[in-house]
């Protein structure tokens, strides 16, 4: 692990340990399987949603969703029904990041594939992306080498999501394992994955919660 | 339990918010497209609910791609809701069916489901839904609308208190009902509603609504269910259907009920289930007939609060058109972010690129144009492909060659707009008039040199850069001449056998434009000279241009060049260009010949030569600069003050009178002052590139 890779069958691995770790924390973490058309080996990754509102003067979508026709008056009046919507009782505006850790076999690297959506299921352009992490995203501008974001469809799916370029990962898990080796000794870390996604996940609205290294997924 | 008296206040509910994923839209128009077609029957789905939104949250009902599937695949905190989509073919149909009888329809299968025993056993039944969908697969328009339906009492629901279970219960019953959740839950994943048997201890414990029945004796019998709702005063929409099951099922023994509103979310590693409600003192309604189905409401409100439905378009995210497009940009990008972050993306891209000649260096240039990002090129020639073309001429197949063969510039344009749809590309068929192709005194034929001289102006002036891609030198003099008249950018790319010549021309600003440039030529050896002292294609010649193709072979009229010759050129012609882009001058930034890498440059993207001669025969480039030559014939300020005074007149006798260009400039004058030989020398080496 000291060069920064990762076979499929430790990711596998530290995916299950990290969804273990993740059910006790209630974070979110699954980890799904599919199949392929074109393979019979079944695909695992780890997928994590998070819902959150966006401030209200945020640019909206204009495209969506939109109404249609005129109100139809197809039902009775019913005063059990709470009319919460447009009254600021809830937030209006919420986005759904989607995150997928994926295995890249070329790159030997976990990849971090992210999508957001509005209610209606329309992408949020990743221009409006940037600006509801800008509260997480204190580096945007610093050129920091990994943060190159690109679109790329997805490599389960086949629609488009967004994804870090995983052409530094390698470098800077080695880095990491390198200085970790150094200060701790044989001990590897607890869980390169884990490791990986405090790193990279930060950059786009996905913070790892320091109870992570608090447990022990083995118990 | 709680009693009932005075102060009951009405229930209200907090009704579900749809919320959709892209991937299910793209799992919908697969299945419509590969399964089912035609077919407007109720096709199944499975959606979920949570109970662990942060406050504030609305509360969403989601559906994913893989609620298609079955079983559904759902996270494991997901509670699965039942439900059925109807995909109809027309607008029309979406608009004028009968929205009421849809309602009634899914409200009946609840109620059904209630009656026999179904909900009680898989109580999940009580949140099912319906959604109705129009989906325009060509303008990736959807429209749809959600039914969650909901049945009435005969009177409304009511409760004698709402309050948070943190400021009723003491830390050890909500541990304790923590727990008994956990093992309900892991015996029953899935299930959002149970019973509560809270002991006097403190100790709590959840069974499933089908053991109600022996839990009614008890002391603390409580409804519960996991809550979608955020609110503090107002519980979810799924306990609606459970209160009438409870009413249907069970009025005979109870007719007050407290009811859990199980909340359940993790902040910063912190679980808390404290924010549950408590409802004290239900009031069940009556038992109400099961042949009568009961009033139903349900259509999902707009934020107005208006039974409207709802259209989203996916263009962005499911036309491969604009998916190509977005794609392209972002991984341009990646050299930015990679590699140089002070590269001008849209400097490049915004260019608008004229291409003058669409066969091997223009077929190049367009694609190495494109690979850059550039969106609006146009391409000009006037000749057709032939079966020798396309195994050398990047954008044309053999099928462009059959009947007569397709025009060049368009066929040229089709394979663009095939390789990426999201190009501007256009396409004219249009010759350039040449001096020494005399146009004649023919009316007709003079009409159509001004209709071919005015296209050609017109394309100038309508773009930022003239890529000079003919296969004729004589050719390459008007644009050469109206790219400097109009201070426009030019991009010469010329080959021999087994050379090539690539050179930017001289940039000719407008009359009494200040250029800023220091007009001062800094060293020898033609370097550092400022971008509008540079020399054109011309200024080297002391020819005027002739017929070049008169009195040749076969062979020397078509271009004869080893095949990746063009290749290298065409390249090197857009990189030149791009170069030049990104340097803070632009066309005024002086040549730089500079060959150790150490020099600095002010483009991020390295020197701008002015020329780039290569020698396939060696492998070897040089970058020589020339400065402008004020006898030139198609960029010396006499010819171009000319063409400003008498426009078409002027090209007229440039095309049709011998010697005209070498009188005006004075060029017949320095022949006379030089021997013939050294002429014949220096025009040697670079006319027939």
């Amino acid at each position: 692990m000291a060069t920064g890779l990762l076979t499929y069958e430790e990711f596998v691995r530290n995916a299950r340990d990290l969804v273990v770790m993740s059910d006790r924390l209630g974070d979110g973490w699954e980890l799904r399987h599919v199949r392929q058309t074109d393979g019979p080996e079944e695909t695992a990754f780890l997928v994590k949603r998070i819902c959150v509102a966006i401030a209200e003067e945020s640019p909206v979508d204009p495209e969506t969703p939109r109404d249609v026709g005129e109100p139809e008056n197809i039902e009775d009046e019913d005063p059990a029904t709470l009319h919460c919507r447009g009254t600021g009782k809830l937030s209006e505006k919420t986005v759904q990041f989607e995150y997928h850790v994926i295995y890249s076999p070329s790159y030997q690297v976990p990849v971090l594939f992210f999508t957001a959506t509005f209610h209606s299921g329309r992408l949020v352009p990743l221009k409006e992306i940037w600006k509801f992490l800008s509260p997480f995203h204190v580096t945007r501008d610093s050129g920091m080498e990994w943060e190159s974001v690109t679109q790329q469809e997805h490599p389960i799916f086949g629609r488009p999501f967004y994804h870090l370029h995983p052409c530094h990962t390698s470098n800077v898990m080695a880095t990491i394992l390198t200085a970790n080796k150094h200060e701790r000794g044989d001990r590897d870390i607890k869980n390169y994955l884990l490791s990986w996604l405090t790193i990279f996940g930060p950059t786009i609205g996905l913070n790892v919660l320091i109870d992570y290294l608090k447990i022990d997924s083995k118990t | 339990m709680a009693t009932g008296g005075a102060e009951q206040q009405m229930l209200q509910f907090v009704p579900f918010v749809s919320r959709l994923d892209a991937g299910f839209w793209h799992e919908l128009s697969r299945r419509k497209l590969e399964k089912y077609h035609l077919s407007e029957a109720a096709q199944y789905i499975s959606g979920y609910y949570t109970n662990n939104s942060v406050p504030g949250l609305p509360t969403n009902l989601l559906l994913e791609y893989s609620g298609f599937e079955k079983p559904p695949v759902h996270p494991p905190y997901a509670f699965p809701c039942p439900g059925s989509i109807i995909v109809l073919n027309t607008i029309e149909s979406f608009k004028t069916c009968d929205k009421r009888k849809i309602l009634e329809e899914t409200g009946r299968q609840i109620w059904d489901d209630i009656n026999d025993g179904s909900a009680v056993d898989d109580p999940s039944l009580l949140s099912r839904f319906m959604l109705l969908t129009f989906a325009d697969l060509k303008k990736y328009n959807f429209h749809y609308w959600f039914v969650f339906p909901a049945l009435f009492p005969n009177d409304p629901l009511t409760t004698l208190s709402i309050k948070t279970i943190g400021s009723v219960w003491n830390d050890q019953q909500l541990q304790s009902l923590q727990k008994a959740y956990d093992s309900f839950r892991s015996a029953h994943p899935g299930i959002g509603f149970f019973i509560v048997v809270m002991t006097d201890d403190g100790t709590a414990a959840l069974h499933e609504l089908r053991e109600a029945e022996t839990c009614l004796s008890t002391e603390k019998f409580m409804l519960g269910f996991c809550d979608p709702s955020t609110m503090e005063t107002n519980p979810g929409w799924p306990l609606r259907n459970l209160l009438i099951l409870a009413a249907q099922k069970w009025s005979d023994r109870l007719n007050v009920v407290d009811v859990l509103c199980y909340r359940d979310y993790t902040r910063d590693g912190r679980r808390l289930v404290s924010h549950s409600l408590l409802l004290e003192g239900v009031k069940l309604p009556d038992k109400m007939s099961t042949d009568v189905l009961p009033k139903v409401t349900g259509w999902e409100k707009n934020d107005k609060n208006k039974s409207v439905p709802k259209m989203v378009n996916l263009s962005s995210s499911m036309d491969p058109v604009r998916l190509a497009e977005s794609s392209v940009d972002l991984n341009l990008k990646l050299m930015r972010w990679r590699l140089i972050p002070s590269l001008d993306l849209e400097a490049v891209s915004s260019t608008k690129c004229l291409l003058l000649g669409a066969g091997t260096l223009g077929c190049n240039v367009a694609r190495c144009l494109m690979g850059w990002g550039v969106r609006h090129i146009t391409l000009l020639d006037n000749s057709t492909v032939s079966y020798s073309n396309p195994v050398r001429q990047s954008l044309f197949t053999f099928h462009d060659c059959s009947s007569g063969g397709k025009h060049k510039a368009k066929a040229a344009v089709e394979s663009m707009r095939l390789i990426f749809p999201g190009v501007k590309a256009e396409a004219v068929d249009s010759s350039i008039p040449m001096p020494g192709h005399s146009v004649g005194t023919n009316a007709e034929a003079i009409q159509k040199a001004r209709k071919d001289v005015e296209t050609v102006e017109k394309l100038v002036q309508t773009h930022d850069v003239v890529f000079l891609l003919m296969d004729t030198r004589e050719s390459r003099w008007l644009p050469t001449l109206l790219t400097s008249a109009h201070s426009k950018i030019c991009i010469n790319a010329a080959l021999g056998f087994d050379t090539y010549m690539v050179m930017r021309h001289g940039f000719r600003p407008q009359p009494g434009t200040e250029t800023g440039s220091p007009g001062v030529i800094v060293g020898g050896c033609g370097s550092g000279i400022p971008g509008d002292q540079l020399g054109c294609y011309f200024c080297s010649d002391v020819v005027a241009p002739t017929d070049s193709t008169r009195d040749r072979t076969l062979d020397q009229q078509c271009t004869v060049s080893r095949p990746g010759i063009s290749m290298v050129a065409g390249a090197l012609a857009t990189e030149l260009l791009v170069s030049l882009l990104q340097h803070p001058l632009k066309a005024l930034a002086p040549s730089d010949s500079h060959t150790e890498d150490d020099s600095e440059s002010e483009s991020c993207l390295g020197l701008i030569p002015h020329q780039i001669r290569g020698f396939m025969s060696r492998f070897q480039n040089v970058l020589p600069a020339s400065q402008a030559f004020d006898k030139c014939t198609a960029c010396s300020p006499v010819v171009l003050s000319r063409y400003r005074e008498e426009g078409f007149d002027f090209l007229l006798k440039a095309f049709n009178t011998p010697n005209f260009l070498e009188d005006l400039t004075g060029l017949s004058q320095l022949y006379a002052e030089t021997d013939d030989d050294q002429v014949w020398e220096l025009s040697d080496g670079e006319d027939d590139m």
